[in-house]
Parts: C-alpha cells; structure tokens; sequence
C-alpha cells in the first residue's frame, strides 16, 4: 500500500483529526434560547442524568468514535492510497514529443490518454518524461498527480526524432548498478504514449515496455526522408551535387532553393529520389520543401552550402616535381599574387599572420618527420583529426620507416601561424611516398588545412551525432558542449559556432514518413495491478456519513 | 417594556359574576369573634339555632332564661344559640414573573379565579383581603366586606403588575406578620418557587388559616415540547440552564413535575385543603365549579 501523502503525513492528519474531534466534543454546545416559567425541573432532570451516566467529562463515545472512523476514512481517501500490488518497480511513462506526433491529433490524443491513465500508477514510483528533442521531467516521483494536467499544457512535439531509447538509457544510467535487480526482474516499466520506434537491446531486460498510445500509421504522409550534398562527381572544386529524397504519399517533387534562389529542374533521378549536379558551393542555407501535409515538420530540410573558392597556391620552385600535382588538382591554382598558401623548401614560419607554410627541408634525422603547426589546445585531439585531413592513415609507415632507416614521427604544435614542416627525406625516390597514392592526399589535404577549408559537411541530422566539429554550439540562446562526445543537435534548426560555420540541422529520420510498422523489443509490462484504495474509502465514508445521518435524525446521535 | 397588566374588563363581565351566584364557600366552623354573617361560629350568641343550656350566673341576660323549665323544674337555666359570624377570605394571587411570561398568561386565569373567589366570599356577607406575593407578600386590600366591592376588587386586581421572583416562605411569613384573624387562605399560583416544594409546602404548613390552592398549569408544564440542545431561561431568575434533551433528560424532567404535582397533593391531602389544578388555558368557571362541590366549597 502506498500513499501521496508521507506516512508522517498520514499519522499526524489522524492525530490531528482524532484532537480536532474531540476537542469539538468536549465544545459547548451553541443552545437555542428559551425563556421558560421555571428551570426546577430541568435541573433535577439534568442533574439526575448526569448521575447515571459513567462519565461526566465525555459522554458520547460512541458518536466520538464514529466521528474519528468518518474523519479518518476521509483523511486516508484524501492521502490516496494504493495497493501496489507486491510490486517495487518504477514507473517510467514516456510521452512522445518527436515530430511523428505532430501528424494530425496524435498528441493530443496520447496526451489524453496518459492524463486517463496517470491515476492507475503509484505517484511514489511513477515517473513521466517528455522525450521531445530532449528529455524533460514532467511530473517526478512523489509528486500529485494533478499537477501533470496542468504541465502538459503547452507542451508541443518538437520537430526531432525520438528520444524513447535515449529517455530510457538515461533512466537505466541514472540507477546504481546495484539497484538493478536480477534478470528477469524489470527495474524499470515504461509505458510508451506514442509512436516512436524502441529497438529491442541487451538493456531491454531491465525495462519492461508497455504501448499505451500507439497509432503509427501515418498513410499518406509525405516527408523529405535525405537531403545531403556531396563532392561534385564532375571533379570540380567549386561546386557540389545535392540528393533529395522524398517518401510517402503521393509523388511531388521537391524543390530546391539556396538563400530563397530556386534551383532549376534537377539533373537526374526520378521518382522520389533526385539528384541535382554541378551547384556552385557559393555557400548559403540551401532548402528543400514539399507542399504541406498533415505533417508539415518533415516537409522541409536544410543544409548548408560550403563555400568552395580556388586556394592561391605559391610553389617554390625547387620543388618542381609538385607541379603536376598541384595542376591536377582542382581547388588549387598555382600564383605568386596574395596566396593563401606557400609551398617552399625553407623550414620555418613567419609571425603570426604571415602566409601559411608547407616547407619540405632537411630535418634532423632524431627529429620529428611531420611537424604541424595550428591553433590548439588539444594537441591529441587535433592529431586524431589530421589523420583524417592529411590521409595519414594513407601513408604505408612501417615501409616507410623501413626506407629512411628511421620511425617517421608527426607531431602537432599549437601555433598561432598554421605551417606543416615536412622532411625532405620523405620526397627521396627511395623512400616512396612521392610516388605513393597518399603523397597528393597528403598535399592536398595539406594545402587546405593551412588554407582553412573544412571538410564537406554532407548533411546534418537532428538527433545524429555530428563528427568532427568544433564546440561549444549555441543553438536559441542555449549553450550545448557534448563534453567529449561528438554532438548531436536535439531539434532543428540553426547551431552557430564562434570557430566556425554555423550548422543547420534537419529532420532526416524515414520512420516519419509513410506507415510505422510494428515496433521492434516491446514487451507487455507485467505492470502490478494495483488498485485506487482511495474510491474505496470514500464510499466507505460516504456509507458512515449515511449511518451518522440515519442515527441524527433518529436522535440518537447528539 | 409593554404594560403587561390585565385590564379589569377582561376579568369578568356580567356573565361571569353570574356564573358564580349559585356558589357558596361555607365553613364547617369560623374562629369566634368575627363579625355577624352567615358562617356558623364557635361563639355562643344571638343566633336563631339552639345550640344547649346552662345554668343561670348573675349578670346573665333574662331574656335567655327558659322560663319554661324554670316553671316545671324550679330551676334557672339558659337558652344558647350558635353565633353566626363571616369567614374572611384572604385572597394570595401569585403575581411574579412566571405568571406573566406566557401566551396567554397565566395571571389572567389566575386573577380571574381571584376575582371568582372574592365575589363568592363577599355575596356570602364575608370579607375578602387581597395580598399578591411574588418575592414579599403586598396589602392590595384588607380584608373588607360587601356584595358592591366587586368591583372595586376587579380594579384592584387589574392595578396588580408584574412582580419579581417567586418566595413563598418570604411571603407567607409576612403574611403571617399581620395578624389577621383565621379565615381562608385561598393561593392561586404556580407554585414555582425556585427553592423547591419542599420550601413551598413548609411555608403553607405555618399558615394558622384554613388553605385552598388554586394550582395554575398548562399542559405544557407535564408535556414539555422542547428537544435539542437549549438554554432555559428562567423568566424569574434570569438564570440560563443549558439543557441537551435526550430522551433521559425528558424522562428526568417528567419524572421531577410527577414529583412536584404528588408532594402538592400530599400537602393538602394531610392539611385538608382545597386543591384546585386549574388548566390556564381553559374557561375559569367550570373548572372552579368542580371544586365547589353540589355548589358548596366546605373548609
């Protein structure tokens, strides 16, 4: 049995009663005043009464104790109690706020039934969370129930995936391990007000899943399911292809626009999936939109555009053998006039602001062979993520070293002048990694980190973690670090950055579109049938009251 | 406060004075040295009944000699016969508080059966006193004779206002105070004195008067039609009684009013007095008429 009141509460509001009561007794009655001709009688009558009675302080126990029985019958209905049913678990019930409950009333019909059913549940073990973009808490354990309707009020599906597993590992994280009870014994019984998907996973024996709103089938909805740009197939730098992929419903094409500019018919594709070729990567917020349905959230997605610019490259002309290289490479063109990167075989940098440097020199054999030079503070962290820029991963090492008779080291140095020192022993013949795939991925790569251009974004999901991107963001005035995880923008819209450009995150989740299938891992909840004792009471109350009205009305009741 | 006296044309009215002609309140013997009237007496005297003889003393009047016996016996003897002298009616109406509280008051039936009294004594030659009591005993009107002061009576009677609380062993003391000779103590009261019967009955036991008692009731005083919790006021002490009547508490009350009514009846059983319960809510006369037995009241 449990209570919303605390068991102190509940004893001390019995005290309270069973005092108040008895106090009210022990109260002079408030007479109706009558003049008579004589009071002799009356006070022999009363008199005589009196002695007969077994006590004189406090006449009417009976109709005390009745009173007490009433007034505590009405404080325990009042405190709400619960059988529990001889289950401890907790309750977790999760309301979906992702964009699929946007699709027509659904929300406000799962909002109804979780209001319906709130009642059922334990108030001391019973938890609802609000899985929107983010998790929020809508009513905590031990609160009363009756504050929920009003918390709910205004609460909208945001346009995000679902955060049911997410909502549901956090809850699991949150436990101690040793509070986790043995398998086969859920520590948690969710129920679900909604449609978003749960997979079945090893944790899933700790959480028992109960569907208590479901109504996935969303036919006839239409979403825009991909929006991603990628490297022009063409080869050229300058610009990006762009793929759109729409599903559900009936087939509309989607169109496109950066900055409000529609683009013209697409290239290629049919059908729901169309590929537009060769847009200049002028930068912008590029948009792609369907005529509005039920659910509008997944109508429209956005990305944007990078911003690809020939980089001024200065080469030294003691390295003639990287001309060709560079000629082949579309982002580069080779000029002495303002470049924005120089190519030399003079080790060293200039001061902070002067023309970044690739330099191929001779380094001192117990010296590092790679020497990168950049803003940082995280040394490490940067070098994990110049194997990527610098396709260092390319590079054959053990060969390599082999050859120059020396490990070939990289080492990274913060640096307010960006540089790459580079020993020319790796541009020996002998050694092989002129003539290695990696050598123009390197220089390439190299050239665009000296020169700052980041790698190609393809697109950014609302809810997918993005890797690879500077922190922290601030997205409607609110700061998000993820804290050493790649971050994952909770909802759509706009993350600026202060190092670098801002993302624009988009709904891109299928599930949204057309008809959710039955959903994978749900259980039924073996969810302890307890039963609202306060009803009970009441009406056993109510019956007292009757009976203390029948025996006032027959005067024997004071 | 409203004037709460009754007017004398709501005590009697041709009507009623003549509903009490054929009444007649007659003593088996007066007390001696009373004035000439139709009561018999223990006093020897002028009267028309042969009452005995006795011999002649010197200084006898002749005229008493029975000249017939002194013929045939040679002896002297006198003739007695029974003096008939007046029963004086001392009229005690019991004008406190409690007689005036109700609807109608008990003062009026009260005061009319005074009224009823006083003009059956004075049609008999008798005289007739009045002393209302309520805390003290007053002298309204010493003790007077003749048929035409009825009216004045009535008067008197509607002069009477609204006394304090009831004392009898106060007021019949006083009454006591004032020598009057033996007659008839007529008391029309309640007899709710809040010191109880008992203080009741041991003040009527020293009255050296023969005792008639006018008990004014209403049927509410033996059927009391309360219930709840109340706060008794009582009209003559303005003391509040909170009184929560059960069915126990009603027992009680009744059980106290038998106890009240039977040692009021003991009292007059033992003192050979009159006792009329005279319901105030009923016509005075025919109740009046059931204490006057064929027409005559024998005290």
């Amino acid at each position: 049995m449990s209570f919303v009141l605390s068991p102190v509460g509940i004893v001390l509001g019995l005290g309270v009663i069973a005092f108040a009561l008895y106090r009210l007794q022990r109260l002079r009655v408030r007479h109706r005043e009558v003049a008579v001709v004589t009071t002799l009688f009356w006070k022999q009558a009363v008199e005589e009464t009196r002695a007969r009675e077994l006590t004189r302080r406090f006449r009417h126990w009976p109709a005390y104790l009745l009173f007490c029985a009433i007034g505590a019958l009405l404080w325990l209905g009042y405190a709400q109690p619960r059988s529990s049913g001889g289950g401890e678990g907790r309750y977790v019930l999760l309301l979906d706020g992702s964009a699929g409950m946007a699709w027509q009333d659904r929300f406000e019909e799962a909002k109804a039934e979780l209001l319906a059913d709130i009642g059922s549940f334990p108030a001391d073990r019973t938890q609802v969370l609000f899985c929107g973009g983010t998790v929020r808490t809508l009513l905590a354990p031990g609160e009363n129930p009756l504050v929920l309707a009003k918390r709910l009020e205004g609460v909208m599906p945001e346009a995000a995936p679902a955060s049911l597993r997410r909502a549901l590992l956090r809850l699991l994280n949150s436990a101690e391990e040793d509070d986790l009870p043995a398998e086969g014994t859920p520590a948690v019984q969710a129920v679900i007000y909604g449609d978003g998907p749960l997979t079945e996973e090893a944790w899933v024996r700790y959480v028992a899943i109960e569907r208590r709103s479901f109504a996935p089938d969303r036919t006839g909805n239409r979403g825009i399911a991909a929006l991603g740009i990628a490297e022009a197939a063409s080869g050229r730098w300058d610009a990006v292809d762009i793929y759109v992929e729409v599903r559900g419903g009936e087939h509309v094409p989607a169109a496109l626009a950066i900055d409000g500019l529609d683009l013209p018919e697409p290239t290629e594709g049919e059908g729901s999936r169309l590929i537009w070729r060769d847009i200049p990567a002028r930068g912008g917020l590029l948009e792609a939109r369907l005529p509005s349905d039920g659910l509008t959230l997944d109508d429209t997605a956005s990305v944007r555009m990078p911003t690809r610019a020939a980089i001024r490259v200065s080469l030294s002309e003691r390295l003639p053998a990287l001309r060709p290289l560079l000629e082949s490479d579309a982002g580069v063109e080779l000029t002495d006039i303002d470049p924005r990167v120089e190519i030399s075989t003079l080790l060293g940098f200039g001061p902070p602001g002067s023309t970044p440097v690739l330099s191929f020199g001779n380094v001192d054999p117990s010296e590092p062979a790679i020497r990168v030079f950049v803003p940082t503070s995280d040394a490490e962290a940067t070098l994990a993520d110049l194997q990527q820029k610098l396709a260092l991963a390319e590079i054959d090492g053990s060969a390599l070293a082999e050859a120059l008779g020396a490990p070939v080291r990289v080492v990274v140095e913060d640096s307010p002048t960006r540089a790459i020192l580079v020993s020319d022993a790796l541009l020996r013949p002998d050694a092989g990694f002129v003539t290695s795939r990696a050598f123009p991925l390197f220089v390439a790569g190299a050239i665009r980190l000296l020169a700052g251009i980041e790698p190609l974004r393809p697109f950014v999901a609302a809810g997918e973690p993005v890797a690879h991107t500077p922190r922290p963001f601030v997205h409607e005035g609110h700061t998000l670090d993820p804290l050493g995880t790649d971050f994952v923008p909770p909802v759509v819209g706009s993350y600026g950055s202060e190092t670098s450009a801002p993302l624009q995150a988009s709904l891109l989740a299928g599930p949204l579109t057309g008809s959710a299938s039955a959903l994978d891992g749900e259980t039924q909840a073996g969810r302890s049938g307890g039963f609202d004792a306060a009803l009970l009471i009441i009406l056993l109350a109510f019956a007292l009251l009757l009976v203390e009205w029948t025996l006032f009305r027959t005067g024997r009741v004071p | 406060m409203a004037d709460r006296r009754i007017p004398s044309r709501e005590l009697f009215d041709p009507e009623f004075l003549a509903s009490l002609a054929t009444l007649r309140i007659v003593a088996r013997r007066v007390a001696p040295r009373g004035r000439h009237a139709d009561q018999r007496s223990r006093d020897l005297g002028g009267g028309v009944e042969f009452k005995d003889y006795r011999s002649y003393a010197a200084g006898d009047d002749l005229r008493s000699v029975d000249w017939n016996i002194y013929r045939r016996l040679g002896r002297v003897f006198l003739r007695l016969f029974e003096e008939q002298e007046d029963l004086p009616l001392y009229l005690l109406p019991d004008i406190s508080e409690s007689a005036w509280v109700e609807s109608p008051p008990r003062a009026r039936a009260g005061l009319r059966t005074s009224l009823a009294l006083a003009a059956i004594s004075l049609n008999q030659h008798d005289r007739v006193g009045l002393f209302p009591f309520s805390d003290d005993l007053q002298v309204a009107v010493r003790p007077r004779a003749g048929k035409r002061r009825v009216l004045q009576f009535a008067d008197e009677l509607a002069k009477l206002a609204p006394g304090g609380r009831t004392d009898f062993q106060r007021s019949l003391r006083t009454f006591q105070h004032l020598r009057l000779r033996p007659g008839l103590v007529a008391i029309v009261s309640d007899f709710f004195d809040p010191a109880g019967v008992a203080a009741v009955v041991d003040a009527l036991k020293h009255l050296r008067h023969k005792v008639v008692l006018v008990q004014l009731v209403k049927r509410s005083d033996a059927e009391p039609d309360l219930s709840g919790d109340v706060r008794l006021l009582d009209c003559e002490t303005g003391e509040g009684e909170d009184v929560s009547i059960t069915p126990a508490v009603r027992a009680g009350y009744l059980r106290a009013y038998d106890d009240f009514q039977t040692k009021l009846a003991r009292f007059a059983q033992t003192r050979a007095a009159g006792l009329l319960r005279l319901d105030v809510d009923q016509p005075v006369v025919p109740q009046l008429a059931t204490l006057f037995e064929g027409g005559r009241l024998s005290v």
